[in-house]
């Protein structure tokens, strides 16, 4: 019934899956707001599909979903499902360090614009270039976006730039 | 430095969101793919239809260029001449036959909890909650709490009749599809005469008396998205009820025609084809529903539900076997998107088999399809399964089936 292309389709959705959608967490902060980000790619990514299958549907898919999210006209409010029900930063910390919770609380605070260069840049380790290339602005645009991203970090969650603090990304290199 | 950590910080949040069946597995991507075809072939259509147009169009030039070189005076534009082009069509989505809903994807929400209802639970003036995701009863049975972590309460508060006589004990309030509150903390039940709140973070109960010292049943108890008034009918026909100070003042609608939903929103009422928008200290604004070539609502059925400036109801079709799930937008009137329920044989579901429940979140709406707790994504006409809602009580076979609330 799915015609053709689908099962290379399914096999890519199968195998990039879970690495969009913590791109998508990491853009929207919650759960749901993530993977419905990620299943409007893939439907879009689905009506492309003869065109970038067989050529770079990762990428063509993480275009979607950044410019999706940046231009999102609809309230990204966190709905009551994603209050009440998934847990709150705090109470998803158990085990979690203190810095880790300190900047998931800090991002929300961001502009969508601000995030996704954010994560672009220290996620998805995307040069400046390379970013600008993807959300289809200036390098000059990610340079000011990233630069005032950070600093509001730095006024947020002024512990994540202490230098005597450890991250949990450090403690495990170490290990 | 924080440019430092941040990539290590950053892949910590999303280290645990590791499961690929998370999003609902096979048949999600089978869904995306099936929706990215149906997108395609209407993009294809679309082009083709435009096309048409424009060459008309270019047909068309090109004889009045024809005829105003010959001399002659320019045609007069009679717009009402002018082809009729539904330009705003509602996205719909037919939902499949009941018998093929255990096949699509799974939402995770705590409303799974809701198939194994059980009899009783824990009395909430002993185990207050801070908010309640959704409710139930049984015919004639206690009203049971489901909170967001998935345990159960039950309402076991006393409240007082008019007269001073407790009967809390004694009398069952009733729960409808409208109880629970926009910030979830406070259910409004309905009694013989009265409207009872209950705050679910004290267990206590409040009576607000609506009908006088008549006692008579009232109708359902709604919510208005204010989360201060509540909407239900008694011998004096509807009423508002201030939960502020108990006044009651009549009501120029209906309680399922009036929306409830998130603060925000106004009060809107949707009647026959017409949207009334109740903006406090100006009169009411009538907003027309636009028709649309598929989607022909005929009768509304079911509670009223408003997000962020859309309503999603359910409701029967003019001259087909359909029933639908709509979403309209209340600024221009015109039906959004839709997801068609037929009913009848071959599909085994019956008339008004589908509520709709409310709204999960922005993007969300959840439908009762018989049995089923669905979810329909409108905007990408995804429908998901979250829970199998159980049946009433066999002693209760003859009885009104279970109700469920869902917060707004």
């Amino acid at each position: 019934m799915a015609g053709d292309g689908y099962e290379s389709f399914a096999a890519f959705v199968a195998a990039r899956q879970r690495s969009l959608l913590r791109s998508a967490t990491l853009l929207t902060g919650d759960s749901h707001l993530a993977q419905d980000l990620v299943q409007e790619a893939l439907v879009k990514l689905a009506v492309r599909w003869d065109g970038v299958g067989t050529e770079h549907p990762e990428a063509y898919a993480r275009q979607i979903m950044y410019r999706d999210f940046v231009s999102w006209r609809r309230r990204m409010r966190r709905e009551w499902l994603g209050s009440a029900v998934t847990p709150p930063p705090v109470a998803d910390s158990v085990g979690h360090s203190d810095d880790r919770v300190a900047l998931e609380a800090a991002l929300a605070q961001l502009t969508r614009k601000q995030r996704a260069v954010l994560v672009l840049r220290f996620y998805e380790d995307l040069s400046v270039e390379q970013t600008a290339d993807l959300l289809r602005v200036s390098v000059g645009t990610v340079k000011s976006q990233s630069h005032a991203a950070l600093s509001r970090l730095r006024l947020l969650a002024p512990d994540l730039d202490s230098s005597a603090s450890t991250s949990a990304y450090e403690e495990a290199s170490r290990d | 430095m924080i440019e430092a950590k941040l990539p290590g910080l950053l892949a910590g949040i999303v280290e645990d969101v590791d499961d690929v069946e998370e999003m609902g597995g096979t048949p999600l991507i089978r869904a995306a793919w099936t929706a990215g075809r149906v997108r395609r072939r209407r993009r294809m259509l679309v082009t083709v239809a435009a096309a048409v147009i424009a060459a008309g169009t270019v047909c068309v030039s090109a004889v009045v260029a024809v005829r105003d070189v010959g001399g002659s005076p320019p045609a007069s534009r009679d717009r009402s001449a002018a082809p009729s082009v539904p330009a705003s069509a509602a996205s719909v989505t037919t939902a499949p036959a009941p018998a093929g809903e255990s096949a699509l994807p799974v939402l995770e929400t705590p409303f799974a909890a809701l198939t194994g209802l059980p009899m009783t639970a824990p009395g909430l003036s002993t185990a207050p909650l801070p908010r309640v995701a959704a409710a139930a009863q049984r015919p004639h049975g206690p009203v049971l709490l489901l909170a967001p972590d998935g345990s159960w309460r039950q309402v076991d508060s006393t409240w007082m009749t008019a007269a001073g006589t407790t009967v809390g004990s004694t009398v069952v309030p009733v729960l409808s599809s409208r109880s629970i509150s926009p910030d979830g903390r406070t259910l409004a039940l309905t009694v013989p005469g009265a409207v009872v709140l209950v705050d679910v973070r004290t267990g206590k109960a409040r009576r607000l008396p609506v009908d006088g010292p008549t006692g008579r049943a009232l109708e359902t108890a709604s919510w208005l998205p204010d989360g201060a008034h509540v909407v239900t009918g008694g011998d004096a026909g509807t009423v508002v009820v201030s939960t502020v100070d108990g006044v009651v003042r009549p009501a120029t609608y209906l309680s399922d025609d009036v929306a409830s939903g998130h603060g925000g929103d106004p009060v809107v009422e949707l009647t026959g084809s017409t949207l009334v928008i109740h903006d406090p200290g100006s009169a009411p604004a009538q907003v027309p529903l636009r028709q649309d070539p598929r989607i022909k609502p005929d009768q509304w059925y079911g509670a009223t539900w408003i997000n962020h400036g859309r309503i999603a109801r359910t409701t029967f079709q003019a001259g087909s076997a359909e029933q639908a799930v709509v979403v309209i937008d209340t600024t221009t009137g015109r039906i959004t998107h839709a997801i068609e329920l037929t009913y009848g044989q071959p599909v085994a579901r019956s008339q008004g088999c589908c509520a709709t429940l409310g709204w999960l979140n922005d993007q969300t709406v959840l439908l009762r399809d018989g049995g089923q707790l669905l979810g329909w994504r409108p905007a990408t006409g995804t429908l998901f399964r979250i829970a199998r809602l159980p049946s009433a009580s066999s002693q209760d076979a003859d009885a009104a089936d279970i109700v469920i609330a869902m917060m707004p």
